[in-house]
């Protein structure tokens, strides 16, 4: 068969396709824990924690066009948040990944509040700023957050269950937890950018003015959204502290935001996967690197292999395998819809029959005629 | 009662003001020009009507006072605007520009009838409803762009020179469709526009705006026979 195949949208073989790739994700996520050895499982639950801030940091910055320097601060706050509540208060610890959300949402809309009257480098500097303040205040306040020492035992026990038994079992458990975090950190994401919200961000980034004449209150957009990203940001930090059991203020520099800025132009920006797979490449690419070699050399490999990509891929790797994938696979845009919509019609009593005027093009009501020839 | 009534306006940016006292009405259903020259005002007024920018003066939409109101408020009370250049966004969908006019209603249903209705006015959107208007022609955009402001059921358009950047063949069929709006939907407009001689076709009055002042409203056919109208759009 000829490629590319081209099946129309919203017919079946199209809603197969799509199906058939959700089942693909769920199919690998529950076959992962039997193939691979528990410890790679863990370093899967490494990357998805990435992958789930990846994706907060892409809310604002990939959607929303503004750039943040300070994500690693609401990544850190989300996990002491949650370090603190679980060892000194014993909270369960999902209650406290919402309260760490919580508090990231507050923390990332006061943030926000500069980013209405700044943008680009100056916005960075400002975001950058609470990125570069938050270990010294994790120092500062050592009473309470174990300061450089650290803060430790901090564990989310799997359920008593043998499926859930053991060391591997504890493994398992995270895992799931991760997969699951990041799947409602997704469909906040996608909810929230396939609907109205969605389009008055993407209008904000790309043509402020005209978004502001459209009616889109540019002050309640750009701070929630500021806030939601760090409380996507914050829930990667409590998995984060509960999968590590220790957290100390080094895990929280301005190299962990750059990770995440990294993760996310590699998968590629605005788009619903790539921070996902950038979070992945960004978790394994320096494992694979210190593998290969020992020392500085495998910093520097790293180093290559991201200025190789970003040249190569320059949409991405989500935009790379798109392009792929549109060699193999087309799928036709859905038809305009009719210009007769019956649903338009008056009610018709049986014995009457249709009236022509049910009938007429919709134009006759609308602005005219065809114009723009 | 004039639909808008703008009474003693300034605005600018930042420290200076370019619009100082400007005074100008919109009634129901008319077609009322701006003219002037590069650099009058004509921009910072449509900008100042709509909140984009700091105001001062009276300024009233039907008899509300809109001079606090915020941006979006505006809207919801019924003034629409297309701005200047480039009134669609490239990321979005054609269709989603359409819902993304439609940013301050909440009937779904009438949504999606405006939707039909604006896509069988221009059925070259219909056949590029699911592209990224970024990729439209010049005049499609165009045609998007008035669309869009005319998605949220306005009362009155404010239209920022929509002839910029389109060929004169392009800028004949944008009138002619702004006329057709006019009369078929009783939408009062306000334009902006450098092209006096098309832009007096379609209107019923006008003002003539230099720097940051602006005279007395003429009749359209008054000011399309006035040989230094058209010295003031020529610049010489």
């Amino acid at each position: 068969m000829a490629l590319p195949i081209t099946v129309h949208e919203g017919t079946m073989p199209h809603r197969g396709i799509r199906l058939g790739r959700v089942a693909l994700v769920v199919a690998v996520v529950l076959a992962l824990p039997y193939v691979v050895a528990p410890y790679r499982l863990d370093q899967v639950t490494g990357a998805l924690i990435l992958a789930i801030a990846a994706v907060g940091l892409n809310l604002l910055s990939g959607f929303g066009g503004q750039i943040s320097l300070g994500h690693a601060a609401f990544f850190g706050f989300g996990a002491y948040t949650t370090g603190i509540l679980v060892t000194d208060h014993g909270w369960y610890p999902p209650v406290a990944f919402v309260l760490g959300m919580l508090v990231c949402f507050v923390v990332g809309v006061l943030v926000g509040v500069p980013a209405l009257r700044l943008r680009g480098m100056y916005l960075a500097l400002v975001t950058l700023a609470v990125g570069v303040i938050f270990p010294s205040l994790v120092r500062r306040f050592d009473s309470l957050t174990g300061g450089s020492a650290g803060l430790f035992g901090i564990s989310f026990d799997a359920p008593d269950h043998a499926y859930f038994a053991g060391r591997a079992g504890q493994i398992l458990w995270l895992y799931y937890v991760a997969v699951v975090a990041l799947a409602v950190s997704c469909l906040l994401v996608w909810n929230i950018m396939r609907g109205r919200t969605g389009r008055a961000i993407v209008a904000l980034r790309d043509n402020e003015p005209a978004a502001i004449v459209m009616g889109v209150d540019r002050t309640v957009v750009r701070t929630v959204l500021f806030g939601i990203s760090a409380a996507i940001a914050g829930l990667a930090g409590g998995l984060f502290a509960v999968d590590t059991g220790i957290l100390t203020p080094d895990s929280f520099s301005l190299l962990f935001t750059i990770y995440l800025l990294v993760a996310m132009v590699l998968g590629g920006r605005a788009s619903f996967w790539g921070p996902i797979i950038g979070g992945f490449v960004i978790y394994y690419l320096p494992l694979w690197t210190g593998e290969l070699t020992d020392g500085p050399a495998a910093g520097v490999l790293f180093g290559i292999l991201i200025i190789v990509m970003v040249f190569t891929l320059r949409e991405g790797v989500v935009g790379g395998l798109g392009r792929l994938g549109a060699r193999v696979l087309v799928v036709e845009p859905r038809r305009p819809t009719p210009r007769f919509d019956l649903s338009e019609a008056p009610p018709v009593s049986a014995d009457q029959g249709i009236e022509p005027a049910a009938c007429q093009p919709r134009q006759e009501t609308a602005a005219g005629a065809p114009l723009a020839d | 009662m004039s639909l808008l009534q703008i009474e003693d306006l300034h605005a600018g940016y930042g420290a200076a003001d370019i619009v100082h006292g400007v005074d100008l009405t919109v009634d129901e259903g008319e077609v009322v020009v701006l003219l002037g020259a590069n650099g009058a005002g004509k921009t910072t007024t449509m900008r100042a009507i709509s909140g984009l920018i700091a105001r001062h003066g009276s300024l009233r939409f039907d008899g509300t006072d809109i001079s606090r109101a915020a941006p979006d408020e505006i809207v919801r009370l019924g003034l629409a605007q297309v701005p200047q250049g480039r009134g669609t966004i490239a990321d979005l969908t054609v269709e989603e520009n359409l819902r993304a006019g439609a940013h301050v209603r909440r009937d779904k249903q009438g949504i999606a009838e405006d939707i039909t209705r604006w896509f069988d006015t221009y059925p070259r959107l219909a056949e590029r409803r699911k592209q990224q208007a970024g990729l439209l022609s010049g005049g499609e955009q165009q045609m998007l762009a008035i669309s869009r402001a005319m998605m949220s059921r306005p009362r009155l358009l404010l239209c920022d020179e929509p002839s910029l950047g389109l060929s004169p063949k392009l800028t004949q069929e944008m009138f002619a469709s702004l006329s057709r709006i006019n009369h078929e939907m009783r939408m009062a407009i306000l334009l902006v526009e450098q092209n006096a001689t098309l832009a007096l076709g379609i209107a019923d009055r006008g003002y003539l705006i230099e720097v940051g002042h602006v005279g007395a409203s003429r009749s359209a056919a008054d000011l399309a026979g006035d040989d230094a109208i058209r010295a003031a759009y020529l610049g010489y």
